[in-house]
């Protein structure tokens, strides 16, 4: 009966809109089987572990945790098998001539679940990034463009801020820099605790252009800027007992610390609070610059907080071009590319390049409430890509 | 201190109306709005902040304004007619304190005590540690008392002269003495130390040449295992070091270093006794500094 009705309704869909939907039909490619092999390899281990736990083994926190996400990936492995056979059964029904208007019709319905199911099914298959369930830490500066860009890393700023806060995660500020005039920032730092935060927010890291009339221009035209976002895991809380202990684990020589202050004998002839700290890291050739706190400690506390993440992000990316060396192949993925968005306001647009999304929403981005939507796009994108190669491997 | 350029000013008061206040303290535009969040973040009503910068204008110490100064990981109480911790002191007194084996109970004596920064900091994180801290001065007890109780730490004070009488302060050996003894020598008080340092904060615990040097050496080397003294002049380290590489008797016991602060200044003078009881001191100021004895 349903079916029937959506056919009478399909015969009245404009021609171009049916070419759109049977392109979407072409679209749904089927797992790999070696993907699919890996999925049942879940279900064996699943059933060992359900025997094992059935079989009244002691409370293991880590094989629960094991438990749980089997059973998650197995659930989407038979919602995604269920699916795909009824679409193939569908696909039969096709070659007979009388059933083959319904059946078109029945295809069309399905087709976005079984998209949805075997994309949720591809994001557990493909490995975890090692960072996935850790808190971030973003690095704003401005680029190109002047004030004007100090003042779109401001406008960026607040823009995660909100996020953060429709998300209703815990975020702090651990150092912002103020141009003179207040107008936007030299560089500020954003923390954001909520842990998996990094898996959200990893694809925001980039250069960020925007394209609009500059409040400080004064004959209307359209301006280029650019702002740089740098998105960081945060290895651990930034306590003083934790930036203790971690400033023991470096060798001496390999960490500078530096006040900043002026000249003149120090001690009690100055009272004035010098808490200013710089950090470098030999190695790495980083450098830190910390000073919102009043307290040189806190100061210090934060700077090395900045660093691990810095040093953890850096060994990560290393890993994987070596990684890719092995594999001998240049395949650009999500995070390398470099102009990642652009933010139009003229034409209230919004298009991220990697993935080619176009938003036309600059209000609700800006105030974080649809940058859910945009991150989603990116990350189906990555998916695709990393499938794909996964594929290629095999 | 050259003059601030009125075009600093100007450009400052366009900013907003309080920056010109900060300025002649802090100098630059920047460091002017940092520290105006600082007042804004402490103090509750406009007025309060208003206030705040005029007497920053006067060269009135932000730490007596806002009434406090962070001290490792905590917070120390700054009133009037107290010397104001400095963060050279902090930096030693963190560095010492994470030498400090966590399971012992030493003992302790910082002497000018002043708010009682090194002791309470010291209690705090090593609860096992006895502290007694020593002041000539009734405010400044007072306020150490304060801090001790602020921080929820419990230390010993006592009021104390130790210039005319160090003899009779306590019987039993102690493991570590601490003090940050008043450094600056009454012909370079005005040449080299800041009108806000010069104006607002107690002469007591500022100006001092060596005699505090010489009460270390003549009355509690022999009842110490090691002394960590800060200075604000090579020479007063040179002084120590020559004494005791002097005296028969320390030369062959003690060991004395200098370490310079995080601006590459000497500012602490240490020593330890080579062979002690309860804990190696040695082992304790390895890489503290360089040793000179």
């Amino acid at each position: 009966m349903l079916t029937r009705r959506i056919t009478s309704l399909g015969c009245r869909i404009p021609l171009t809109f049916k070419r759109l939907q049977s392109h979407l039909a072409n679209d749904f490619k089927e797992l790999h089987p070696s993907l699919l092999l890996r999925a049942q390899k879940y279900v064996d281990e699943l059933a060992v572990l359900e025997q094992w736990l059935s079989g009244g083994g002691t409370f293991d926190v880590e094989k629960q945790r094991q438990f749980a996400k089997f059973s998650t990936i197995v659930d989407f492995y038979r919602s995604y098998a269920e699916q795909l056979a009824n679409y193939r059964d569908l696909q039969q029904m096709l070659e007979d001539p009388g059933l083959k208007l319904e059946a078109e019709a029945e295809i069309q319905a399905t087709i976005p679940s079984l998209l949805k199911a075997s994309s949720d099914l591809l994001n557990w298959l493909l490995p975890r990034h090692p960072f996935a369930d850790k808190p971030c830490i973003l690095e704003l500066r401005p680029g190109v463009g002047g004030i004007e860009a100090m003042i779109f890393a401001q406008d960026l700023l607040t823009m995660y801020i909100n996020y953060a806060q429709t998300h209703k995660w815990k975020w702090h500020i651990v150092a912002k820099t103020e141009n003179e005039s207040g107008s936007g920032i030299l560089d500020a730092i954003l923390s954001i605790d909520e842990p998996g935060s990094y898996d959200k927010l990893k694809f925001e890291a980039g250069v960020h252009r925007v394209q609009r009339i500059p409040a400080t221009e004064t004959k209307g035209r359209t301006h280029t800027s650019t702002a740089a976002v740098i998105v960081l895991p945060q290895m651990a809380e930034e306590t003083e007992r934790e930036s203790e202990a971690y400033e023991r684990t470096f060798k001496p020589g390999e960490i500078r610390i530096d006040v900043m202050r002026a000249r003149g004998k120090g001690g009690q002839h100055v009272n004035t609070t010098d808490s200013a700290v710089r950090l470098t890291h030999f190695p790495s050739g980083i450098v830190i610059s910390m000073q919102d706190e009043r307290s040189q400690h806190k100061n210090r506390a934060k700077a090395f907080a900045i660093l691990r993440a810095k040093l953890a992000e850096m060994e990560r990316k290393e890993k994987e071009i070596k990684e890719r060396a092995v594999r001998r192949e240049q395949v650009t993925t999500a995070d390398r590319s470099d102009k990642i968005r652009t933010y139009n306001y003229p034409q209230n647009r919004i298009t991220d390049h990697r993935c080619g999304f176009t938003l036309h929403d600059i209000e609700g981005i800006m105030a974080g409430e649809r940058l859910d939507d945009l991150i989603q796009a990116v990350s189906k994108h990555d998916i695709e890509v990393k499938a794909k190669k996964l594929l290629e491997e095999k | 201190m050259p003059r601030i350029e009125p075009k600093l000013m100007a450009k400052a008061y366009s900013l907003n109306k309080l920056l010109p206040l900060l300025l002649p303290e802090c100098r630059t535009i920047v460091d002017a709005k940092r520290e105006l969040g600082w007042i804004k973040k402490e103090l509750t009503t406009p007025f309060q902040v208003l206030r705040a910068c005029q007497m920053r204008f006067m060269h009135y110490p932000l730490q007596y304004i806002l009434k406090s100064q962070p001290f490792g990981i905590i917070d120390v109480p700054c009133r009037r007619g107290v010397l104001i911790p400095r963060w050279e002191t902090e930096e030693w007194t963190v560095d010492v304190l994470n030498r400090i084996p966590d399971n012992l109970p030493i003992s302790l004596i910082d002497l000018c005590t002043g708010t009682g920064c090194i002791p309470v900091l010291i209690k705090k994180q090593r609860s096992l540690a006895h502290c007694i801290g020593v002041d000539v001065s009734e405010k400044a007890l007072a306020l150490a008392k304060r801090n001790s109780k602020q921080n929820g730490v419990d230390v010993t004070l006592l009021k104390r002269d130790i210039i005319k009488d160090s003899s009779n302060i306590i019987s039993k050996h102690i493991d570590l003495l601490t003090c940050n003894p008043p450094y600056i020598s009454k012909e370079t008080f005005t040449k080299d130390s800041r009108a806000s340092v010069r104006v607002f904060e107690p002469r007591l615990a500022l100006i001092g040449n060596l005699e505090f040097y010489q009460n270390l050496i003549q009355h509690w080397l022999p009842r110490v295992d090691a002394f960590v003294y800060e200075i604000g002049d090579i020479s007063q380290a040179k002084y120590i070091i020559a004494q005791i590489s002097k005296s028969p008797l320390h030369a062959r016991l003690w060991s004395v270093g200098i370490r310079s602060d995080l601006n590459d200044l000497p500012r602490v003078v240490y020593g330890f006794r080579k062979e002690s009881k309860n804990f190696d001191k040695a082992n304790m100021f390895c890489g503290f500094g360089r040793l000179y004895h």
